[in-house]
């Protein structure tokens, strides 16, 4: 198949290259095939009195075997709060995250756990969240999401979609929320977006009209923290939407939700 | 003369030492391995684990939708679960609405079947009311949950969008960690305000068997 002596020494190196590599990864550890590879066994030693195995990631699941102190065990997965183990004679369970405080790691160290609670809330990074409101008299609800690149900064976006008797809106905005005091339980957020609105206005008597615009978004309000990974949030938007016509729109909007940040 | 000499003096020295050098390596190596034990000293954290926070699924069912018959229907879930107890929800779906009660009376076709799909979405907050175990033989157990979602979302119907509370139960049975069955019945309530119809508000009910896979 090869119609110089160039091409063919090509062809015959791209060949030793695709059999040798698998080979040369096979040999050395590393390599860009490693992700690939099975990762080493997380093996812990416990070194609590016992640990107690559940069926399921849930306290509602009963305790249906206990690993003694000294015991090497080894950790599979996470859900949740929860990490599923297996001991030493193959029975796998569910053990609560914070119990893995009490078990030792290969350098005789204990498990370092992430941070929870209200530490959480203080390193939080990505947040989700949903809020429903009214959008100048129509029934809206927003999806957001959020990316904290700086303590008192975030990214996102969201979309929302706002519904009334005579009117559907379609919003959907980038945007960045200054926290002036983002360790405070109650913390106050000013937000500015940027976006498109797609509105469709319908009566019983016209034709519906379709209009899309760009919007602008002037936000305030404040972001309450729950408890465990909820943060509340009320806010007031002000929504300026750029129309073809002489005057700009603007709408005011209330809305309540909450956030899930980790 | 002299400088052969004194190349062959200092080879043999060179060589000498080489020599030395080397031996000392592999003195140092076989100690290295009676020291150090073959276990590789490493630390643990919480983060190295893999997480299975999230469940995709499908479904499929039956929606009555209010004053216009009812019809089988399929849906796509996503969910990210917070903690044990709570999990936030989004679901899409899509149903044929059939004939009106104003058309059944022999009036003429109160809409185009264009305007009969119905499609909704909502976002829930879910809750894992009683977690436990099924017991389908003496050896035989599987974890389950029954849980309650309730939130809000759109409904588009008869070319028209409709803010649609949502509220809901179900139940689901885990086969292995990460794969789940689950049946559910689920309320969808919206105000409508159609031709021929007074303004009300509806509700349309649906019951769905889905399958999930957590990730």
């Amino acid at each position: 198949m090869c119609f110089s002596v160039t091409q063919c020494r090509l062809w015959a190196s791209l060949a030793l290259l695709i059999v040798a590599s698998p080979l040369a990864v096979g040999e050395t550890t590393t390599g860009w095939l490693d992700w690939l590879a099975e990762p080493a066994p997380l093996e812990v030693t416990v070194d609590d009195a016992y640990l107690e195995m559940r069926t399921g990631p849930g306290r509602g699941y009963p305790v249906y075997h206990i690993v003694e102190k000294g015991e090497l065990v080894t950790l599979l997965k996470k859900r949740t709060d929860w990490v599923k183990i297996q001991a030493k004679r193959g029975q796998q369970g569910w053990v609560y995250r914070k119990s893995l405080a009490l078990t030792l790691g290969p350098d005789q160290q204990p498990v370092t756990l992430n941070a929870d609670g209200r530490d959480q809330y203080e390193q939080r990074d990505w947040e989700l969240g949903v809020a429903m409101g009214d959008f100048g008299g129509a029934d809206s609800l927003t999806f957001y999401s959020g990316y904290r690149f700086a303590t008192n900064l975030t990214a996102g976006f969201s979309v929302q979609q706002a519904t009334s008797r005579v009117a559907d809106s379609k919003l959907a905005y980038i945007r960045v929320q200054h926290q002036p005091w983002p360790h405070w339980r109650v913390s106050p957020f000013f937000e500015l977006g940027a976006g498109v609105i797609q509105s469709k206005k319908r009566s019983a008597l016209d034709q519906p009209l379709d209009t899309t615009s760009n919007s602008l978004l002037i936000a305030t309000g404040i972001n309450f923290y729950l408890g465990r990974r909820f943060n509340g949030r009320l806010e007031y938007n002000n929504h300026k939407i750029l129309t073809s016509r002489d005057e700009n729109e603007e709408v005011n909007e209330w809305k309540l939700g909450f956030n899930v940040f980790f | 003369m002299e400088i052969r000499f004194q190349r062959l003096f200092l080879s043999a020295l060179c060589a000498l030492g080489c020599t030395v050098a080397q031996a000392q390596d592999d003195t140092q190596r076989v100690l290295d391995k009676i020291v150090t034990p073959d276990m590789e000293r490493r630390h643990i954290e919480e983060d190295q684990l893999d997480t299975e926070d999230f469940e995709i699924g499908a479904y499929y069912g039956f929606m009555s939708i209010e004053d216009f018959s009812g019809s089988w229907g399929w849906g796509l879930r996503g969910a990210y679960h917070i903690n044990e107890d709570f999990f936030l929800e989004v679901n899409y779906g899509q149903h044929t609405a059939g004939i009106s009660t104003l058309e059944i009376g022999g009036g003429l076709p109160a809409l185009t079947d264009a305007e009969r799909e119905l499609s909704y979405y909502d976002l829930n907050l879910g809750y894992n009311l009683f977690p436990g175990e099924v017991f389908i033989s003496d050896n035989l157990a599987f974890n389950s949950t029954f849980y309650l979602v309730g939130g809000a979302g759109n409904t588009t119907f008869a070319d028209t969008q409709f803010f649609t509370y949502t509220l809901g139960a179900g139940y689901k049975i885990y086969l292995t960690d990460y794969f789940d069955l689950s049946v559910d019945v689920r309320d969808h309530v919206y105000e409508r305000e159609l031709l021929g119809f007074n303004k009300k508000w509806v509700n349309n009910l649906s019951t769905n068997i889905g399958v999930n896979v957590f990730f």
